[in-house]
C-alpha cells in the first residue's frame, strides 16, 4: 500500500510537472496568443469580480473590528488603520484573493478541459496541428499569473476601504486618523510580499485547473470529479505555499 | 501511404493490438472492420500518434512516427484530417469557427478569407446556413457533416473516419457514405474508416480489413469478403450471434 501511495505521488507531481512545462516552454508564443490570454484574463477577471468585492468588503470590515476590539484601550486609535494594512497587505489580500479564485476559477478550467477531453475535443485540436500546451495551457496558467495580482490588489483596496467605513460609522474612529494609521510604518516589502504570493496563487490556479482537466476520464463524473480535485489541491497548495513564500520574503 | 509494421499496444493487462500489419495505398479507400471494442479505435489513435504503441511502427510517407519530434509531429498531421466517432466540434465555436481553426492558426489569410473556405467546405458536405450556428444547436448527422468539413478544411492527403456512421439513422447513414465516395473522388483523398457498420464498409471500401483479438485476420475487396470461407468473417457480416467469433458480451 506504502509503495502505491509513493508511485501515484510521484505520478501526480510528474504530471504536475509536464502540466507546468507545456505551459511554460510556450511562453515566448504569447504575442502570437494575445487574443485568447486576453479571453482568459477578461473571463477569469469578470467572473471572479464580483464574489471577490463581496468577500474583500466584509474581510476588510472584520478585520477592522477585530483589531480595534482585541486592542481596546491598550493601544492608540492609530493603530488600528496600521494593524488593517497590514494584515490585508501580508495575508488576507493575496490569501483569500487566493482561495476565492480558486474556487472559481480553478473549478471552471477544470471543468472545460475536462469536458474537452472526454469528448474528444482535445484530440480534434492535436489533429489539426495545434498544440494543446500552447492553445489551452499555457494561456489559462498565464492568465492566472496576470489575473490574480490585479484582483488582489482591487481586494485590498476594497478591505482597507471596508475598515474605513466600520472604524467611521462602527468605532467612531475619524477617517483621517485611520487612513493615518494605514500609512503608518508602512513597509514596502510587505506590499511586494504579497504581490509575489499572489502571482503563485495565479500560477497555482490556472496549473491545478489543467492538470486535473487533462486527467478527466470517463464521462460526466469524471468531470466533476476533476473539477472537485481542481479546486481542493489549489486550495491545499495555496495554503502551504503562502508560509513558504513568508518564510523567503519575510525572513 | 501509410505503413503500419508489427504493432503492439496493451493498456494495463489489457493487450488490444497484438502485432497489426497493414499497408494503405495512396488515393484507396480501406475500412477496418471488427467488434466494438475489439481495438478499432485505438488502431486509428495510434496511426495519428496520439496513442504510443508499445512496439511497433508507424510510416506516414515514408516518414516514422517513431522517436519523431513533437514539431514534426504536429507537421505531418496537418495532412491528416480525422472525423471522430462523437464529431468533437469545440462547443465554444460557431461552426466556421470549427471549419476554419486549423486555417485561423496555421495560415496568415484574413477572416473574411477564411469564413468563406468554410462556407465553401460546408457546401460541400451538404450544408448551408448553419456557419454562424453552434455546435448544440445541430443534430446528430450536421454534427457528422461538420466534422467531416472540419477535416477537410486544410486539404489533407489523408481522412480518417472513426465510426463515420454509428448513431445515425440509416438514411443520414447512407447520405454520409455517399459523401465519403465523393469527397474521396472528387479531392483524392486516401480514406481510412472504421466502423462496425457492414452495409457502410460495403458501400465506400475498396478494401475490407477485419481486426479480430488484436490482429488483422482478413484483407481484401469487399467481393473477397462475401465469398471467403474464413468463419470469423462469415460470422462477422452476417451478424451471427454464435460462432467461432468470442468476446464482446
Amino acid at each position: 500500500m506504502i509503495i502505491r501511495a509513493v508511485r501515484s505521488f510521484f505520478s501526480y507531481v510528474g504530471g504536475v510537472i509536464i502540466i507546468l512545462t507545456e505551459g511554460f516552454k510556450n511562453f515566448h508564443r504569447i504575442p502570437k496568443s494575445y487574443r485568447l490570454i486576453l479571453n482568459q484574463i477578461l473571463s477569469m477577471g469578470i467572473s471572479s469580480l464580483p464574489i471577490v468585492v463581496l468577500v474583500s468588503v466584509f474581510a476588510g470590515m472584520v478585520t477592522c473590528f477585530q483589531a480595534a476590539f482585541q486592542t481596546k484601550a491598550y493601544v492608540p486609535e492609530l493603530y488600528v488603520g496600521m494593524s488593517v494594512a497590514k494584515a490585508v497587505m501580508i495575508e488576507l489580500g493575496p490569501m483569500l484573493t487566493g482561495l476565492v479564485v480558486a474556487g472559481r476559477v480553478s473549478s471552471s478550467i477544470a471543468a472545460e478541459l475536462g469536458t474537452m477531453k472526454v469528448t474528444e475535443q482535445i484530440d480534434a485540436l492535436e489533429i489539426m496541428g495545434i498544440d494543446p500546451g500552447r492553445y489551452l495551457v499555457m494561456p489559462r496558467i498565464f492568465s492566472g499569473i496576470i489575473t490574480l495580482p490585479i484582483l488582489t490588489i482591487l481586494a485590498e483596496i476594497i478591505m482597507i476601504l471596508g475598515g474605513l467605513f466600520v472604524s467611521v460609522y462602527g468605532l467612531d474612529i475619524s477617517p483621517y486618523i485611520y487612513l493615518r494609521g494605514v500609512r503608518t510604518n508602512f513597509i514596502q516589502i510587505e506590499l511586494w510580499g504579497g504581490l509575489i504570493k499572489s502571482v503563485v496563487f495565479g500560477l497555482i490556479i490556472g496549473l491545478m485547473g489543467c492538470y486535473h482537466g487533462f486527467q478527466s476520464k470517463g464521462g460526466a463524473e469524471g468531470v466533476g470529479q476533476a473539477t472537485t480535485r481542481a479546486v481542493v489541491s489549489a486550495m491545499v497548495l495555496i495554503l502551504i505555499f503562502d508560509y513558504f513564500i513568508a518564510r523567503v520574503v519575510f525572513a | 501511404m501509410i505503413r503500419i509494421k508489427g504493432l503492439w499496444k496493451s493498456f494495463g493487462d489489457n493487450k488490444v493490438l497484438k502485432g497489426v500489419n497493414l499497408d494503405i495505398e495512396t488515393g484507396e479507400t480501406i475500412v477496418v472492420i471488427g467488434q466494438s471494442g475489439c481495438g478499432k479505435s485505438v488502431l486509428m489513435k495510434t496511426i495519428v500518434g496520439l496513442l504510443i504503441p508499445d512496439d511497433g511502427e508507424i510510416e506516414i510517407e515514408n516518414v516514422s512516427l517513431k522517436n519523431i519530434s513533437r514539431k514534426k509531429l504536429l507537421e505531418i498531421r496537418k495532412k491528416i484530417g480525422m472525423v471522430f466517432q462523437s464529431s468533437a466540434l469545440f462547443d465554444s465555436f460557431s461552426v466556421w469557427e470549427n471549419v476554419g481553426l486549423g486555417l485561423i492558426e496555421h495560415s496568415k489569410m484574413s477572416q473574411d478569407e477564411i469564413m468563406r473556405i468554410a462556407r465553401e467546405k460546408l457546401k460541400l458536405v451538404g450544408l448551408s446556413d448553419v456557419e454562424d450556428m453552434y455546435p448544440a444547436e445541430l443534430s446528430g448527422g450536421m454534427k457528422k457533416r461538420v466534422g467531416i468539413a472540419r477535416a477537410i478544411a486544410m486539404n489533407p492527403q489523408f481522412v480518417l473516419y472513426d465510426e463515420p456512421t454509428t448513431g445515425l439513422d440509416p438514411i443520414i447513414a447512407d447520405r454520409i457514405n455517399n459523401l465519403i465516395i465523393e469527397l474521396q473522388k472528387e479531392l483524392n483523398i486516401t480514406t481510412v474508416a472504421v466502423t462496425h457498420d457492414i452495409i457502410s464498409a460495403y458501400k465506400i471500401a475498396d478494401r475490407i480489413a477485419m481486426l479480430y483479438d488484436g490482429e488483422i485476420i482478413f484483407d481484401g475487396t469487399p467481393k473477397e469478403v462475401q465469398n471467403t470461407d474464413n468463419p470469423y468473417v462469415q460470422q462477422f457480416i452476417k451478424g451471427e450471434g454464435e460462432g467461432p467469433v468470442s468476446g464482446g458480451i
